[in-house]
């Protein structure tokens, strides 16, 4: 005899002992029962008490967190097309006010036209008189030089013809009258 | 030997605990491939598809399910040719 | 060595799972470990509920955040993933089997209970009868009983000679190993989870009373550590499981694949 001799009877010994044991995959009866009454008390008290009661409090936070979202979203959609309406007031002052700046060179423009344009004949006219004042003065200086160099040439020739003509007297003559001219 | 026939009060005890652990050892090479080869292919899927992990979990549990059923079967053969 | 072999005691099978009636012996409403997990996998969810809907406040904590998260939860993997935003009229039927199994398999690891009420098959077996009960009134209620049989035992696009052959295969696998391994998967689950558990912590207090072997006793202590761990996730898991599946054959009943 061995240790496989020692197990062999050990194994047998037990086979023994459970022989007359139920099989352990037949279910027993009262077990059954138990297991059967637990199982559709739960299933009751759940399908018609716990499952919506719980169901009943998840949803109504589910929908309180969506309702604060839409909410916040509204706001949110909200303050975005104020902030785009003021954007659009702004732009449009904006827009007036270059318009005005605008309005107002144009405007200045148009005076220093207007200005320049009223200004013109009356410069115009003091020119041509300026002109005509110059033309005047020269011809006047012409006049008078014509009439001097005439009477000068006249003055000479008397002289010259009324003298002696000789050398002597008539480069003092001469003398004279350049000296006389010269004055 | 003869000795150890002897002390048994039924061989056929003896026989059916020798089945029944072989049954039960054969019953589970099968399954104990099948399970491997469904999570390893299930874990590549995952590696791969990171974002659809849950879906693949799912179905790599059902396929175990499915697979180990086979192990369990010999499970139950072994306790009733144990016990029946 | 073969004195702590032999001494090794492995409790039978039906030590481990055939418990003694506390109230109405000799009834058929014997209550024992068994049935009372059962009605604690009843009343802790709905303790849990009615808690939250006491006192609900708009920024949920505690308790009222556990209900919503699961049924967030049910919601987003199950429904949602399986039968589409017309399967919310399922959701109660859902949450009860989720919180059901869950609360029946997590009394596994908690302490001085220590027992998943689905290791024995009366919890996963009717539970998958009520399941296949529904999605077949289901789908008999949205596509009328004939074309309702027909969609289901004949997949579109299949060649006519093999068509009696898959229309067999389709049925058996449909009406049949739908609740059969849909109970197996549950019950098997959770009772290979309690056996590796018991399994351990008999070699670790063996280990701990044998003299000279105490000091590996941290190996299989740590596993057992972490084969707790394990069992949270399977908990969770085989009831999260077990309600997709049930969505998933709501949902095949409600929309038939073209």
């Amino acid at each position: 005899m061995s240790i496989l001799g020692a197990l062999a009877s050990a194994v047998v010994d037990e086979a023994n002992a459970v022989a007359e044991a139920p099989n352990p995959i037949i279910p027993a009866m009262d077990e059954v029962i138990w297991g059967t009454l637990s199982f559709l008390i739960l299933f009751a008290v759940m399908a018609k008490f716990a499952y919506p009661g719980l169901k009943k409090a998840m949803d109504a936070r589910s929908e309180k967190i969506q309702g604060d979202l839409d909410a916040a979203d509204s706001a949110r959609s909200d303050a975005e097309s104020l902030r785009g309406e003021y954007d659009a007031k702004l732009a449009e002052a904006q827009a007036e006010a270059a318009r005005i700046i605008e309005a107002a060179r144009s405007d200045a423009e148009q005076v220093r036209q207007d200005r320049i344009a009223a200004i013109e004949p009356e410069i115009a006219e003091k020119r041509a008189q300026a002109e005509a004042d110059i033309e005047a003065a020269k011809d006047r200086a012409l006049a008078d030089l014509r009439a001097q160099v005439t009477s000068l040439a006249v003055g000479a020739a008397e002289q010259i013809v009324r003298s002696s003509l000789d050398e002597a007297a008539y480069a003092r003559l001469v003398d004279d009258y350049i000296e006389s001219v010269g004055n | 030997m003869i000795d150890l026939l002897a002390q048994a009060d039924n061989a056929v005890d003896g026989l059916k605990a020798v089945g029944a652990g072989l049954g039960y050892g054969l019953a589970a090479i099968g399954p104990g491939v099948g399970i491997g080869l469904v999570v390893g292919n299930a874990i590549t899927a995952m590696a791969r598809q990171p974002e659809s992990a849950g879906m693949v979990r799912t179905t790599m549990f059902l396929g175990i399910a499915f697979t180990e059923a086979l192990a369990l079967i010999g499970f139950v053969v072994f306790i009733l040719l144990n016990f029946a | 060595m073969i004195q702590l072999l032999y001494g090794l005691h492995f409790p039978p099978i039906a030590e481990l799972l055939e418990w003694p009636g506390i109230l109405f012996n000799g009834t058929a409403f014997e209550l024992n470990k068994v049935g009372l997990i059962y009605l604690w996998a009843m009343l802790a969810p709905l303790t849990i509920f009615v808690l939250a809907i006491r006192k609900s406040a708009l920024v949920p904590k505690g308790v009222q955040t556990v209900a919503e998260s699961s049924i967030d939860f049910v919601r987003e993997n199950v429904v949602m993933q399986t039968i589409g935003p017309d399967g919310m009229r399922f959701m109660p039927f859902l949450l009860s089997l989720f919180f059901f199994i869950f609360f029946a398999n997590i009394t596994e690891v908690i302490p001085f209970i220590q027992f998943p009420a689905n290791s024995r098959m009366a919890a996963p077996a009717v539970l998958a009868i009520i399941v296949w009960c529904v999605f077949n009134a289901v789908g008999i209620k949205s596509q009328g009983f004939f074309s309702y049989f027909k969609n289901t035992v004949i997949p579109p696009g299949v060649p006519g000679a093999l068509l009696p052959l898959v229309a067999v295969i389709e049925f058996v696998s449909t009406f049949l190993v739908r609740p059969f391994s849909l109970a197996v998967r549950l019950f098997a689950n959770m009772l290979a989870g309690h056996l590796l558990l018991v399994t351990f912590a008999v070699l670790t207090t063996a280990l701990w009373t044998w003299g000279p072997l105490a000091v590996i006793v941290w190996a299989p202590f740590v596993v057992l550590i972490g084969l707790t761990g394990f069992e949270i996730l399977v908990a969770f898991l085989q009831a999260f499981i077990f309600t997709i599946l049930t969505a998933v054959y709501i949902g095949g009943a409600l929309h038939p694949e073209h």
